[in-house]
Parts: structure tokens; sequence; C-alpha cells
């Protein structure tokens, strides 16, 4: 099975940067965002309505290109997680993490037995069609797959030193915006609030050997985010990405045309 | 741009197998095929019903694969020959081309100016959504593209020398089913007429340094027509390929 050059860097302390598809998962979009420099492609399924035949057509296309296909699964169920695997995804993302049982479930879902309650399928997408020793693969497939929680709650907060001390949660990743929402302050980036929360967030990652990671918009939240120690960074969303250029071609052309 | 090896093999001498593929376009179909140890995946346009969209599709999933991509397309014109390459097609197979100009206008079709006609766009499916040097990129394109034509009408056969003597043409591919059609004899592979004319073809194409490749029904027929010279050998379809192992168990236990 192929590995996943993106867990492998980001265990040795590597930064890795990736983007955030949700809207345009079409054929060329792997190749799109690989030309520009993204090392992973998290696919969106909580918000974005994309089903597993969008996510396995954009995993098929992110074969052998050097870009690492993953998921944000819709819930943290244990069909939505092995699917995604199961379809190639190298890596998922679980929405709204609570507590650490939850945590632990949710790897157990990632992991074959005697680690884990995974079914097995080999000879598909996520092993590339191919015959092989099928306990190499279940070791392969331990390996490469990379169990991202999302920290967007304030039970997740409440509870995220619990949460990054399980093993096999690789990435705490900060949902920020919902994070803010469930703290009864949206988008108040600055609240002491939030403030504080990203400290016990940090402070828990650093603690148990965690990578931090956020999606980015803006230089200024990306050096803000790099400076607190986080190392994996999603830019995007791709719908965002365009409407920003868009807006800033545009820029120019209304100024001349006197528009504001 | 990326290169095509299967191209440089080729015209190297080398032999190659593929997959006819008509009926099952899904995602993983090129993965598959290529575990499988096929060296080329054929999309069929002609007569599968397939739409440029399913083929966009299908190109894709082959970027990064060692597979090389090639499409049948349905008719003998500019804007389908075009498309399927700006698609990301590493080659093209036309059906029915009967005469030396068709098969001068196709080539041209695979070229860009001044070498052909073809209009150029650049950082899409083809050259892989990246930047660099345009004159590069359509050098390449032009170096990269198979350029194969099928000979299966009594009137291509009448041409076959002028069509295999004309620069840029890399392979001349049998129509077997079409072919024997049209020599009034369906599907007689064995018939002394459709053998004589399969005789002629390959004395064309190899007097003129083409690769010459056929569709093989099964393992006797391939080996037949490797002994022939062909080297190049597609298998398939898709379809028939499952089906034939589907039945070949289900008898196997039924007795």
């Amino acid at each position: 099975m192929r590995p996943n050059p993106v867990k492998s860097k980001l265990l040795s302390g590597e930064p890795v940067f990736g983007t955030f598809g949700w809207e345009f998962l079409v054929p060329g979009l792997p190749q799109i965002v690989r030309a520009a420099g993204a090392e992973f492609l998290l696919m969106d399924m909580e918000h974005s309505g994309s089903g597993y035949e969008a996510i396995k057509a954009q995993c098929e296309m992110a074969r052998g290109i050097g870009l690492v296909p993953m998921a944000r699964v819709p819930a943290n169920q244990y069909q939505y997680i092995s699917r995604a695997l199961d379809i190639g995804c190298m890596g998922i993302m679980a929405p709204m993490v609570g507590s650490a049982e939850e945590a632990k479930f949710i790897v157990s879902c990632t992991r074959y037995p005697p680690q884990g309650r995974r079914g097995a399928a080999f000879g598909f997408a996520h092993d590339d069609y191919e015959g092989g020793s099928v306990s190499d693969k279940i070791d392969a497939a331990h390996a490469r797959t990379l169990v991202m929680a999302l920290i967007e709650t304030e039970q997740g907060i409440a509870n995220i030193d619990a949460i990054a001390a399980v093993p096999g949660i690789d990435v705490l990743w900060l949902g920020h915006f919902d994070l803010t929402n469930f703290l009864g302050i949206p988008a108040q980036f600055d609240h002491p609030r939030y403030v504080e929360a990203i400290d016990k967030l940090v402070a828990a990652a650093n603690k148990h050997g965690k990578v931090l990671a956020c999606m980015t918009a803006d230089e200024t939240w990306s050096r803000a985010y790099w400076n607190k120690g986080f190392r994996m960074f999603a830019v995007g969303v791709d719908a965002m990405l365009l409407q920003g250029a868009i807006r800033q071609g545009m820029q120019p052309l209304r100024e001349l045309a006197g528009r504001s | 741009m990326r290169p095509n090896p299967l191209k440089n093999r080729l015209l190297d001498g080398g032999t190659s197998f593929g997959l006819f593929a008509f009926e099952f376009f899904s995602p993983g179909l090129a993965q598959i095929a290529q575990a499988a140890g096929a060296e080329f995946l054929l999309l069929d346009m002609e007569h599968s019903g397939a739409g440029i969209e399913t083929i966009k599709q299908q190109l894709a999933c082959c970027r990064g694969l060692e597979i090389a991509p090639m499409v049948r397309v349905p008719a003998n014109q500019y804007h389908f020959v075009a498309r399927v390459l700006d698609m990301g097609a590493l080659g093209v197979m036309v059906p029915m081309v009967e005469t030396a100009e068709q098969a001068r206008e196709i080539v041209k079709w695979t070229r860009y100016p001044p070498l052909g006609r073809r209009g150029a766009v650049l950082g899409g499916a083809h050259d892989d959504y990246s930047g660099g040097d345009a004159r590069e990129k359509l050098a390449a394109a032009n170096e990269r593209c198979l350029v194969m034509l099928q000979i299966e009408t009594d009137i291509g056969l009448d041409n076959v020398e002028a069509i295999a003597a004309v620069e840029g043409v890399d392979a001349i591919y049998i129509g077997f089913l079409d072919l024997s059609n049209f020599l009034g004899v369906p599907g007689e592979v064995q018939d002394p007429r459709y053998l004589a004319a399969v005789a002629r073809i390959a004395a064309a194409a190899q007097r003129h340094g083409r690769v010459l490749g056929t569709l093989a029904p099964g393992v006797a027929f391939a080996r037949e027509y490797l002994a022939k010279g062909f080297r190049m050998i597609c298998f398939g379809t898709d379809a028939g390929l499952m089906q034939a192992a589907l039945s070949e168990r289900i008898q196997a236990v039924r007795g």
C-alpha cells in the first residue's frame, strides 16, 4: 500500500500545507491543487453535500500525483470513517470531538483487529486493487492513516487534555469558527474566552506530542497560528479561493470604472 | 508536460498490451487495469455512448499512473480529436480511415501550428494545470501524441499503402469485426479474404515502420497476431472480459 507522506512529515515535526475542497470536486481538482503546491486535499463531507462517489473519484484521481487525499466525515460513526478509508482516503477528520471516549472510538474505527474494529476488504481502491500479504497491508494501513480530531465545541476544549492523550489521535484540528459559536462569542477571535481556549488546546497538544492544525484564509491568520505552533494548514476553501481571486482581479477594474 | 513512454517504447520496436474499455468507466478502472498489467487503457467513444465528461474523468484517474490513456473518437472530425487531447489523452484512435487525405488531416489535428491546425489551450487538463514555457509544451504535446488509424473498410484497405505512408501516423489498427463485415465475411477471421487483407495491411504498415495493432478477443487470437508482427494488442472489451470470467466460473461449478 502506498504510504502517506503527510503523516510521516508531521510525525517528524515537518510542517504540511494543503487545501480544503468543498465545492469543486471535478476531475481536475487534485492536479490543480497539486500544481499549486498543495500536499494534501482535505475533502469536506460535513457541510458540502458530497457523497462517497464524489470522494472516491477524487481519491482515484489523486493516486500517483503526490497528493494525499483525506476526508472530513459527516459524523463520527463507524460506517462513515471506515468507508472513507476503504475508498482511498489516507486520513480522516472527525468533526466535533467532545470526549476521550469519542476519540478512542474514532481511532478504533480506523484500526483493524485486535487494535480496533475496522472491517477489512482488500484488493480494492485503498490498496490500489492489488494483491499482496494481508498482514503487511494491515500494518501499512495503520501506519498511513492520519486521524484528525476537530476541536470546535466547549466540551472539546473542556476535555482537551484527555482527548489529546488518546493514542492514535495524530492531529488536533482547531475548528475556529464553530468554537467561537459554541463558546457563545460568534467570530470573536480576540475574545478572552476564545484566546483562553486556544491556549488550552496548544498546551494539551504540546503535552501529548500531537500536531496542531487549522484552516487559514489569510496571511495574518497563518502567521498568528504558526507562531502558536500550528504546523498543518489547509488554505481554503476552494469556492472562497475562487471568489477571492475574482474579487481581487476586479478591484482595479472597479476603481477604473469609478465603482466602489 | 508528461511524456508518453508507451509511444517511445512502441516506436523502438516494443510490444504492448492494454485494455479496451467500453462499459465500466468507474474511477478505479485505470488502476484496476494497471494492477493487472495493462500498459495502456483505450477508452471507446465510438460504440460505448461515453461522452467527453466521462472521458475527462477517466483521463484524470490515469494521471500519476503508468498506464497510458488513449481514446477512440466517435468520428473522424477535428473537434473530437482535439478535445480528447485537451482532456489529457496521450493518443487518439480514429475509426474507419479510408484515404491518405483523411490521414493527413487527422495528423494535422494532433499538431499545433505550423506543423498542424490544433487550437491551443495551456494550463488545462492535458498539461496538468501547470505553468511553464509555452513553446516547450507545444513541442512536447506534438511529440507525445500517438496517432492510431483504424483500417476496417474495403475502401481503407484499398488505400492502406498510401495511408500508412502519411507522416505522423504511428499505428495502424485493424478493426477485425468491421473489416470482416466490409469484406463480406462477417466475423470470419480465418476466411482467406480476411487473412489476405490482414497480410496486406501488415505489409503496408511494416514497410513504413508503423506499429500494428488489434483488439484481441482471446489468447489464441493475440498469439496469432503477435506472430504476424502486431505489437499493440488490446484485450477486451472490459464487459466481455468480466462476462467471460464470470461465465467460466459459473460453468465450472455448475458442471
